[in-house]
């Protein structure tokens, strides 16, 4: 379980594209700050900025290889946002499936109501 | 829980988006989320009533709900239309007790008899969001892949 702030920095990292898109890069497999840079058309120190923001989430982790130091995906603080996210979906399907009953009910009522009306005419 | 459509996205830092759609025209969801008779039957959760359910449809008029549930302190909502376009699209100012306004907006698109609804809720900073998000009910843990997945697909890389 994460603390309040650690999800803050989640959320924090998450909020810029070109971060989620290294993650979405990084879900494919590790790689080294210069091929992230590659595909982005970004300065390398600018991706290690970047890294570095994802890292300090607890987004990323970097290996011990002095030359490369590959980027690697780690899973837990994204889990922890999407379970948010999760919860709050649960909370407003079941409302929207009452609301899914309630329009087939009021679809049912409408079709009396035309049946009703034929018969008098 | 079956699994639906619906939808929840972060299209900015101060903003939760929800779409799903309805088999239904539009003109019915609309009187579903306008009319106090049929709110009750569907934004009130089994074990609690609406002890207050009033709506004053019209630009600058208030809608007012307070939830009821036994055990447990009311929880209010209030509401004023800033924007009405009948069936279309319904933008208002949302106030739950004692919290901080957010902007609601409601679309209404009709394709085929089912309608597409999004309602984007800006709320005033990303703390008060992030607070709304993790304030949502519990449901079971399922794979974090796929859930990785499903969050990044959900996020729009701008």
């Amino acid at each position: 379980m994460l603390s309040t702030s650690g999800l803050d920095a989640t959320f924090a990292a998450l909020a810029d594209p070109t971060r989620r898109a290294i993650l979405a890069r990084l879900l494919e497999g590790e790689a080294s700050v210069l091929e992230l840079a590659e595909p982005f058309a970004m300065s390398q120190p600018a991706v290690s900025k970047h890294l570095k923001v994802l890292e300090n989430a607890g987004l990323i982790t970097r290996g011990r290889d002095a030359q490369r130091r590959p980027c690697r995906i780690e899973v837990e603080p994204l889990t922890q946002v999407n379970h948010w996210l999760d919860r709050y979906r649960t909370l407003w399907e079941a409302k929207f499936q009452r609301l899914d009953t309630l329009l087939e009910e009021l679809k049912d009522e409408e079709k009396a109501m035309k049946a009703e009306g034929g018969n008098e005419a | 829980m079956s699994k639906t459509d619906l939808e929840i996205s972060l299209p900015s830092d101060r903003e939760i988006s929800m779409a799903r759609s309805f088999d239904a025209p539009r003109e019915m969801i609309f009187k579903a989320y306008t009319t106090p008779e049929l709110l009750k039957r569907w934004l009130v959760p089994f074990d609690s009533e609406f002890a207050v359910c009033e709506v004053d449809l019209r630009v600058g008029g208030k809608l007012r709900l307070l939830w009821r549930m036994e055990g447990q302190p009311d929880l209010g909502l209030t509401s004023i239309f800033k924007e009405i376009v009948p069936s279309e699209r319904l933008v208002a100012t949302e106030i739950f007790d004692g919290g901080a306004e957010s902007l609601s907006t409601l679309i209404f698109k009709e394709r085929g008899g089912r309608t597409e609804m999004t309602n984007t809720i800006l709320y005033d900073s990303k703390e008060t969001r992030d607070f709304v998000l993790k304030t949502g009910m519990s449901t079971g843990v399922s794979d974090a892949y796929d859930k990785l997945e499903t969050l990044l697909a959900t996020m729009p890389v701008a």
